[in-house]
This record gives C-alpha cells, structure tokens and sequence, in this order.
C-alpha cells in the first residue's frame, strides 16, 4: 500500500514524467484494502437495516420477503415505546448536565493555571476508555453504599460521567483557538463576568457545544454497557432489547435499531458540519489575523 | 470585582502557548490558592465519579461473601479462589489472548486503512476517516447482534459462500475474536489518523528528494513517527476488548465465555458481588499493566518537534 511513491523526485526529467502517467500499484491495492475495510465496517449496519424488512421472524439467509410489518409493530410495543421514551428522558438530563460540567471543566482546564492538570485531564477521561462494564461496577458498589437504588438517576450520573469529557475535550480544542483577551477587554469594558461569559464566551463556542451535545446523545441512546448495571426497573431501550435478544426475540429490535440508526446518522452528520464549519471560520480568523 | 479578575489571569494570549508547559511567570500563592478553588468542581467530579468508585471497588472486591449476605470483613478469599480455580485461571488466559489477538489484528487493520487514507485521499481524508468512525457511534448492541445474524448457521456469510465457509463459526472463541476486531478498528484508526495527521508532508517528502524509496521513507520516517498512536491505539483496543461482555455473550457461546461475563455473572444471578468485584479488579489491573508496557513502548517515538 506504500510502495508507490512519496513525491515524484525531481532529478532527472523523464523518469518523473512517466511515472506520473502510470497508476501507482500502491494507491489501487489501497483503495482496495480501503473498500475491504468499509465493508467489514458497515456489513452488520446494513445487515440490520436489511432484516428490519424481513417477513420472516426467523433471522436467517436468504431472506423470505420483504414487509413493514415490524415498524407496525414496533409502534404499538407499549414496552418497547416506554422504553425509548424513558432512553430520550436520561439522554437529554445526561447531556444537559454533561453540557453544563464539560464546558465548565474545559474552561477551568484551559483558561486557569495549577499543577496536576494532566492528571485532571486524565483522570476525567478514564470513563470514555474504560471499558463500560468497569464503570458500570463501581458506580453500582458507590450508590449501593450510599444507599442509593437504581433508577433514573443513576443511569444519567453513569452517562455523564463518559458524555462529559467528549464534551470537554471538544470545548477544549474549541476554547485552544479563542483568544481569552475577548474576555478580558468585554471585562476592562465594564461587563461582570457572568454578563462576559453570556456575551462573549459562549457565543464562541455555541456551535461546537451543540456538536458536541449532540454526540453524547447518540452515544447515550445506544449505551448498553454502563446502563445494564445501573438501570432499575425501568430500563434504557438498549438494555431493554437487550433482554429481548436473551429471551424472546422479535424482528422489531431490528427495526428500531435501523430507526435509532438512522437518526444518530443525522445527528453525526449535523455534528460534523457544525465543528467543520466552526475549524473553517476558524481558519479564516487566524489567516486575517495573520495579514492584519 | 473585575480588576482583581484581571490581575491573576495571564497575560492575553499565554494561555493558550502555555498548555502543558510551566506558568509564564512566578504567581504569589494566594493566587494559586485561588485557581485551585476555581478548579474544585472538575476535582470533585474526578474523584466522586472516578477515584472513589474505583476505590470502593477494590473494597468491595476484599469483603467476604456468605451465601448471598456480605460482611465487611476483609479477606483476601475472593481473590485466592481467583487464583486457585482451574476454571478463572482458564477464563483470565483466554480472554487475555481474545482480546490480544482482536487488539492486534484489529491495530494491522487500522494502520493499514489510517495510511492509505492520509496518504490517498488528500482534502477528503478527514471526511473518509470521519465514515470509518461513523459506526463507533451506532448502537453497539445492534452491530454486535448482526454479526450473529452474519456468521450463523443459516446466516448470510454462509448463504454468500456456501460450503466454502464453516457452519459452526458462530458460538465459538474465532466469532468473539471478529466481533471484537470488528469493534476496535474504529478507536485504533482514529488514534494512528491522528498521530499520521500530525507529521508534516514535507518530512517525507524530504525523504524522497533525498532518494529513500517510498518503502524506505515509510520504515525510517513515518513509521517512527507514528508507531506511538499505533501503540495508543492499541492499548485503547485491548482495555475495551478485555473488559467486553456484551460481544461474548451474544456470539460467544459457552467456549467464547470471558471475565466479562464472570463479572456480569457474579452482579446479577449469582449475586456475589465481592467476586464479581475482585474480577472487575482484575480486570482493571490487566489494563493497566498493558497501558504501562505500551507507554514503554510509546516512549521511543521519535520526535519532529
């Protein structure tokens, strides 16, 4: 894959010109393996769309026809409706109240000085790479010791501890290209600090906000890992489904996995534009500031 | 009010040079004191949502269980039996070599995309890698039910290919091993993108002008650079396989069992939460042995800055 070359040497003068005519072998096998990959990535995606449509309720090959039955279905599962509507309730606390503590922990990283900030950083990121099921436990063996029993609740605390560091780690790189002299010359203009913050702060990182918030809802409908541990007796959609996996399968899991695909694609491309759009504008501003 | 605000932030424009690095000037303590508390709720959050419970874990995983009943006596049974059992040991090794054998495949794989795509796709790379990290953020759950719906025994693999592949694949330690695969490849190509992103193009086209073929530009230039995102990378793939349950649970089977499912296992019908605990110990120590042997490795990197 990189044996074709880096760069067309410039010596002597025909040898790069013939080689520029030639298709590098590299770049075909690349795109090959490229293909390969994708494939591997999106077969189980598309797998899942597929068999969403399937009119049998046996999930086997080749498919016996299509139906939309189970999207009928699906809309009159009260179990499974309660379900995603309890999912929505805990993703939208959870990303509220990661909004709130990420850009607050990103502002407290980037715009305050002390020692062990590497640590911090660190530390707050543990539950994004952890694997689920740590942070599921000893979130479990903590409320248990308080006293506390599942619930709503601690399933939001369980999704904001891993939502929150995206969400900070998003506003930091945001926050790395802002200039904090806007802060201080609305603060030299007379505005207090919560009147800066509202006028001048937050404007500047609104979008990669959403973006970002938008990320950790998606991560949060499809959480299943921390969920299981920490889900009461009304569970997360995920969790939900994933008892019907275990006991009693219905194709409707099919079909409400394609729709909850279906809008985190939206979600993650809405996402995408947004920080996009931001890094360009914020290209631009460095490019005038630059010239000026 | 605002003035004092003023006097202990920086100067304009060295905070963001000074990241990492040590303050630009000597600050009296009162204003460090300060800062701190200012900083206190990113500490409280860190400690209540990620040392304690880490803490409280490890306890738990030394209190002694009596059939269903804990008692807050510490001992180190749990942990003993752990060690003595034909059947964890068997679980600890298989699950180390699944997730290695995923963490590494799924490494080769990612490398292997991340440089096409930086070296291939020019202004487009960030949308192609953007589309390999796409399925990170889709249901979990579903992607790992579908391979089950793949690879069974009527499934669609078996449908494409026929006879050419074997029927029992599904249920078995080589379906946990490719689901696994499947799930690392996105986190180990943003880490390896990233760390390729980073070297500026005219290190190697450098390399070239000075006559190293691109093969040996690629050993000596950006492989040195790059290994260590690959390493990280790694090290993410192998902490998140190892502690997985929901792979080995839905196409593993009772031969792709892991200490995932030990640990879901013990928290649920089993009900011995000091067990479950100790594995759950286990499991972290296991990670962070690896993360520890990798930053080994990572720290030979070669610099370009």
């Amino acid at each position: 894959m990189t044996s074709a070359p880096v760069l067309q040497p410039s010596p002597p003068i025909a040898i790069p010109q013939r080689r520029r005519r030639r298709v590098p072998p590299g770049l075909i096998l690349g795109l090959v393996f490229l293909f390969t990959v994708f494939a591997f990535l999106y077969a189980p995606l598309v797998t899942t769309a597929l068999f969403s449509l399937n009119s049998s309720n046996v999930q086997t090959w080749p498919m016996a026809g299509l139906t939309s039955r189970w999207y009928h279905d699906l809309f009159a599962d009260q179990a499974m409706l309660q379900a995603l509507f309890f999912s929505l309730r805990v993703a939208l606390t959870a990303v509220m109240v990661s909004a709130v503590a990420g850009l607050a922990f990103a502002l407290i990283t980037q715009r305050l000085q002390f020692r062990g900030k590497k640590w911090l950083d660190a530390a707050l990121a543990i539950p994004l790479v952890a694997p689920g099921m740590v942070l599921g436990i000893s979130l479990l063996v903590v409320f248990n010791l308080a006293g506390m029993s599942n619930g709503f609740w601690t399933i939001v605390i369980g999704h904001a501890a891993f939502i929150t560091p995206l969400v900070m780690f998003i506003m930091q790189q945001r926050l790395k290209t802002m200039d904090p002299s806007l802060d201080h010359a609305s603060m030299d203009l007379g505005a207090g600090r919560i009147r800066t913050f509202w006028h001048v702060t937050l404007p500047g990182v609104r979008v990669a906000l959403l973006a970002a918030c938008l990320l950790g809802f998606v991560l949060s409908m499809d959480e299943i890992a921390v969920s299981f541990f920490l889900a009461g007796t009304q569970s997360t959609l995920p969790v939900y489904v994933w008892g019907l996996l275990r006991f009693g399968f219905t194709p409707e899991v099919n079909a409400v996995f394609t729709l909850i695909g279906i809008i985190s694609l939206l979600f993650i491309s809405g996402a995408a534009v947004m920080l996009f759009a931001t890094a360009r504008r914020r290209e631009k501003q460095v490019v005038a500031g630059d010239r000026s | 009010m605002t003035t004092i605000d003023l006097a202990d932030q920086p100067p304009a424009g060295t905070t963001t040079e000074a990241i990492g690095s040590a303050p630009p000037r000597r600050r009296n303590a009162v204003a460090a004191a300060k800062d701190y508390l200012k900083a206190a709720p990113a500490f409280v959050w860190a400690l209540a949502l990620i040392i304690l419970p880490n803490f409280v874990l490890l306890l738990n995983s030394l209190w002694k269980n009596d059939f269903g009943t804990v008692t807050k006596s510490f001992t180190l049974e749990n942990y003993i039996e752990l060690f003595q059992s034909e059947v964890y040991r068997t679980l600890f090794w298989r699950t180390l070599l699944t997730a290695l054998t995923a963490s590494l495949i799924a490494t080769v794989i990612a490398y292997i995309a991340a440089v096409v795509v930086v070296r291939y796709f020019g202004r487009y790379k960030l949308m192609v890698a953007i589309l390999v990290v796409v399925p990170l953020l889709i249901s979990y759950l579903m992607r790992i039910f579908a391979w089950k719906i793949i690879l069974g025994e009527h499934g669609i693999l078996v449908g494409a290919l026929g006879d050419a592949v074997p029927k029992n694949i599904l249920y078995s330690q080589w379906s946990v091993i490719l689901t696994l695969t499947y799930v690392a490849i996105p986190y180990v190509f943003l880490s390896v993108f990233v760390a390729l992103e980073r070297i500026p193009p005219h290190i190697a086209e450098a390399a070239g002008d000075c006559g190293a073929s691109p093969w040996k530009t690629f050993w000596t230039v950006l492989w040195p650079l790059s290994r260590g995102g690959a390493a990280v990378g790694f090290a993410i793939a192998f902490v998140l396989t190892f502690g997985d349950y929901v792979t080995p649970a839905m196409v593993g089977g009772l031969s792709g069992t892991m200490l995932g499912s030990i640990v879901l296992q013990e928290f649920g019908i089993a009900n011995n939460w000091p067990m479950g605990s100790a594995v759950g110990v286990v499991v972290i120590l296991s990670g962070l042995v690896v993360l520890g042997v990798i930053s080994l490795f990572a720290r030979t990197e070669a610099r370009f800055d």
